[in-house]
């Protein structure tokens, strides 16, 4: 007679009934069980119901990186998306700007390639990127592209099957309802003009708060933008030291030095012009996006599990009983989480 | 044992109890406190008349968050950081105030030289100028603009918004 046990490879799954249908629970073997507790400071944890559970556990997801015979290599996206709570997180001020570069990118690619689930959560975000558009007030040309981008899609695949998309036709109707909501909202973006009587206004500060301000913005665009929005901007802009900084801070020496030999310099101080040499650099080397996300998903190496760095993610790596002496053996600081940009974000699931 | 309190005046005259701690957390403050001597004085009342209520209110709620951080100021420009630092859950939380309130609060921590205060400020303007065109940061900050008349009349205001980005 066959041995009947759990089985070790797998850590099983539940389903559980929800309002939007019937949703997969993974339940993890080691982590599953645990809590953290309410108090601010603490990060111990203690065996609760997982009811309780979750409610406090932060969002985050496990994903698959390598394929083996017994874990099959596959990544829900609409799962990702739900439990790391991208929809929620859309009005959260630091991530919005990653979220939106992740829309953006699924668009590009084509939402019709996904799964209807996936296609759904998609679009409910983009509407609730509408929604908090409409109300901060900030943000409409980003709205605005995303609006485009979804009429393109929809044009696209009305030509693919006689005049209609393809795939299923009540799925469709709801897309199509979803996005004339998106439009509607994207039209009727009124745009308050600022009032007169309010102050202080960023024109009265003094030059060296504008100056240091500057100094905090890491994309040349931002920095022409910010130029072109008024005139002491632009003179502080201008500065060489502002460009110094900027190339500083996206280049190495070595790099820097390559294209002052290439330009006959041999110090850097006989420089003229930084802003030329910065956008020297960027054309020969380029320079990495993923500074411009105030807060980016991240990796943890130890239990392949994504989350966002400031809610943290309930980390078995502790048990492990070689974390310790590896610890040890990089002295004291072990890098256990990686940035997941939003391109390498949807590598994960073949997109 | 009681601990050593200061009063602070705002601009409107509201009178703020503080720990002398906290009130130490400003570099002005603090020299106000050494070249006078007022910390043993309890009937001393600090003016600062150029802080408003709600902005002084705000800079000790600040103050009173941050009075046991290790003051990890930095020398020199060589090793100012460019990027943005992370800005912690209780620090967003904090400076979620319309960009008038928070050009106050630079303006009033630049006053009192309350170093940590205005880099995290410092930091919060140049997030809101990212990704944004010019007449969005005119529109953020008040800055104000002529805007000239396009081809088929007047351009509005929100004309400008919602012409999207090259993406």
């Amino acid at each position: 007679m066959a041995f009947i046990s759990k089985d070790f490879r797998s850590p099983g799954e539940t389903w559980i009934k929800t309002d939007g249908g019937w949703e997969r629970s993974k339940v993890l073997e080691c982590g599953g069980k645990r809590k953290r507790h309410h108090s601010e400071g603490s990060s111990s944890y203690q065996d609760s119901d997982s009811s309780e559970e979750e409610a406090v556990m932060p969002p985050h997801y496990h994903i698959t990186i390598r394929c083996t015979r017994e874990i099959a290599g596959f990544n829900g996206l609409s799962e990702a998306v739900k439990r790391l709570d991208f929809r929620r997180s859309v009005r959260d001020r630091k991530r919005f700007h990653y979220i939106c570069a992740f829309l953006l990118l699924v668009s590009n690619k084509g939402i019709a390639s996904l799964p209807g689930s996936a296609q759904r959560q998609l679009l409910q975000m983009v509407e609730e990127v509408a929604s908090h558009v409409n109300d901060s007030q900030q943000h409409p040309n980003v709205l605005r592209g995303l609006a485009l981008k979804l009429e393109h899609i929809v044009s696209q695949e009305n030509q693919k099957c006689w005049g209609k998309p393809l795939g299923s036709t009540y799925l469709w109707k709801e897309h199509m309802a979803t996005i004339k909501r998106i439009q509607r909202v994207a039209s009727q973006i009124e745009i308050r003009e600022p009032d007169p009587e309010a102050k202080p206004k960023l024109h009265e500060l003094p030059e060296e708060c504008v100056r240091e301000i500057i100094l905090c913005i890491a994309d040349h665009r931002d920095l022409e933008s910010a130029a072109e929005a008024w005139e002491t901007m632009a003179k502080l802009v201008s500065e060489q030291r502002i460009w110094r900084e900027l190339t500083r801070f996206h280049f190495n020496q070595r790099q820097i030095h390559t294209i002052l030999d290439l330009d006959k310099f041999k110090q850097m101080g006989e420089i003229k012009d930084w802003k030329q040499i910065y956008h020297q650099l960027r054309r020969t080397y380029g320079v990495n996006d993923d500074y411009q996300f105030a807060e980016v998903l991240a990796l943890c190496r130890s239990c392949c599990c994504l989350f966002w760095p400031s809610d943290g993610h309930p980390c078995i790596v502790d048990q492990s009983p070689d974390y310790k002496q590896r610890l040890e053996e990089a002295g004291g600081q072990l890098a256990l989480a990686q940035p997941v940009p939003p391109a390498q974000f949807l590598k994960y699931f073949s997109l | 044992m009681v601990t050593p309190t200061i009063k602070l005046e705002s601009s409107e005259g509201v009178i703020f109890p503080t720990e002398v701690r906290v009130a130490m957390v400003s570099e002005t403050i603090k020299t106000m406190l050494d070249h006078f001597a007022v910390q043993n004085d309890e009937n001393a009342i600090v003016p600062l008349h150029s802080v408003s209520t709600f902005t002084l209110g705000k800079i000790l709620a600040w103050a009173n968050h941050h009075k046991d951080d290790d003051d990890q100021s930095t020398e020199g420009e060589e090793l100012k950081p460019r990027r943005p630092y992370a800005i912690s859950p209780w620090d967003a939380i904090f400076l979620m105030v319309n960009s008038t309130t928070l050009l106050e609060i630079i303006l009033a921590a630049k006053q009192l030289q309350i170093k940590g205060l205005l880099e995290l400020t410092y930091n919060v303007v140049a997030n809101m100028i990212r990704g944004k065109t010019p007449e969005e940061i005119r529109f953020i900050f008040n800055i104000p603009e002529d805007v000239s008349p396009s081809v088929d009349g007047e351009l509005r205001w929100k004309d400008l918004f919602l012409w999207p980005m090259d993406f």
